[in-house]
């Protein structure tokens, strides 16, 4: 009688330490996974949160007033951390671009440090609706510029563009 | 019929010599043995049991834990110009970059879409393609008849997190 009862005892007792054992591993590969996910977030959020590119300035190249389209180049400097230019998206009046080095062309860099400048150029018509180019960053978060074609004289020989509007979002 | 005293019946016994007394033993071990089976198949289903419904609990946890674990790994942002939403074959254009460090699937069967509240059917609905990759860009074509003004589309993608865009028509 007391054999059957210890005998049992030991087997519900190692029975326990399994079963223990395996909810202790399964919780602690979860808790991993999940603190490893969380530092992900983590560095994600933060990312986002301190990217920041912003429009330094803007030149054109007008090829002469009997032409009607003008090449226009934005100096967009990194305000932020460190940035992968190789994963940008461009939408150009709305339209989602790729760069294809002649109407949209983007510095070839494959980081883009903080402080250091990138150059985007593009080639428009001379008209007056107001144009824009959206650069999504990698982090989620974009910079938009609006300009449009200004004459400077009446006779509309000369012009430049101007910058309408910019902004940086994040969503 | 004779009926025989317990107590008689035990001196009789006794007086038989010990051949009972090895028949008695013999029957307690036969006894002890039957209760030591039984008392180990009690014992190995409660443990059996118990592994069941632990293994299920570790199971679950592991698989909640792997489950909120992509979750905070999958991101999405909507990066077209709010000011300037392309339609295509009567069908508004809207780009889907995918800024988290897991690949979703993007079809009509896995995505949600509201604008202004209202739930758009998904034979409404074209994605292209049909995975997003981490830093790809998804085509999400909805057709549908929009008044001018302003109008929020929300997006709902498998795992529940969703992204709202504001835009103008």
């Amino acid at each position: 009688m007391g054999f059957s009862i210890s005998a049992s005892f030991a087997v519900i007792f190692i029975a326990s330490i399994m079963a223990f054992g395996t909810l202790y591993i399964s919780l602690e590969n979860t808790y991993t996974s999940i603190a490893e996910s969380v530092e992900a977030y983590k560095e994600t959020f933060i990312k986002s949160q301190t990217s920041h590119l912003a429009l330094q300035g803007v030149s054109h190249i007008n090829p002469g007033s009997d032409v009607s389209i003008y090449t226009i180049t934005f100096n967009i400097s990194n305000n932020g951390s460190t940035l992968s230019p190789k994963y940008w998206d461009f939408v150009r009046d709305g339209q989602l671009k790729e760069p294809d080095g002649s109407t949209l062309i983007v510095e070839d860099k494959a980081y883009l440090l903080p402080g250091e400048s990138i150059l985007i150029r593009t080639t428009e018509v001379k008209d007056q609706i107001i144009h824009s180019l959206i650069v999504a960053t990698e982090t989620g978060c974009s910079l938009k510029i609006e300009w449009k074609w200004v004459w400077l004289d009446p006779n509309q020989t000369t012009g430049q563009p101007s910058i309408v509007g910019k902004a940086w979002y994040c969503s | 019929m004779i009926q025989i005293k317990p107590l008689a019946n035990l001196l009789l016994l006794e007086k038989l010599g010990t051949a009972p007394k090895v028949i008695l033993m013999a029957s307690s071990v036969i006894s002890e043995i039957i209760l030591f089976i039984v008392s180990l198949l009690v014992a190995g289903t409660i443990a059996g049991g118990l592994y069941i419904v632990t293994q299920d609990l570790a199971d679950g946890i592991s698989t909640r834990g792997a489950i909120i674990a992509q979750n905070l790994r999958v991101d999405f942002t909507i990066i077209n110009d709010p000011e300037n939403i392309p339609v295509l074959d009567e069908a508004y254009v809207f780009y889907i970059k995918n800024t988290g460090s897991e690949e979703f699937s993007f079809t009509s069967s896995t995505i949600i879409v509201f604008i202004d509240g209202n739930l758009i059917p998904p034979s409404n609905l074209t994605l292209t393609p049909s995975t997003l990759y981490p830093y790809d860009i998804g085509e999400l074509r909805i057709s549908t008849t929009l008044s001018s003004g302003y109008h929020k589309l929300v997006v709902v993608i498998e795992s529940g997190k969703r992204r709202e865009f504001v835009f103008k028509i």
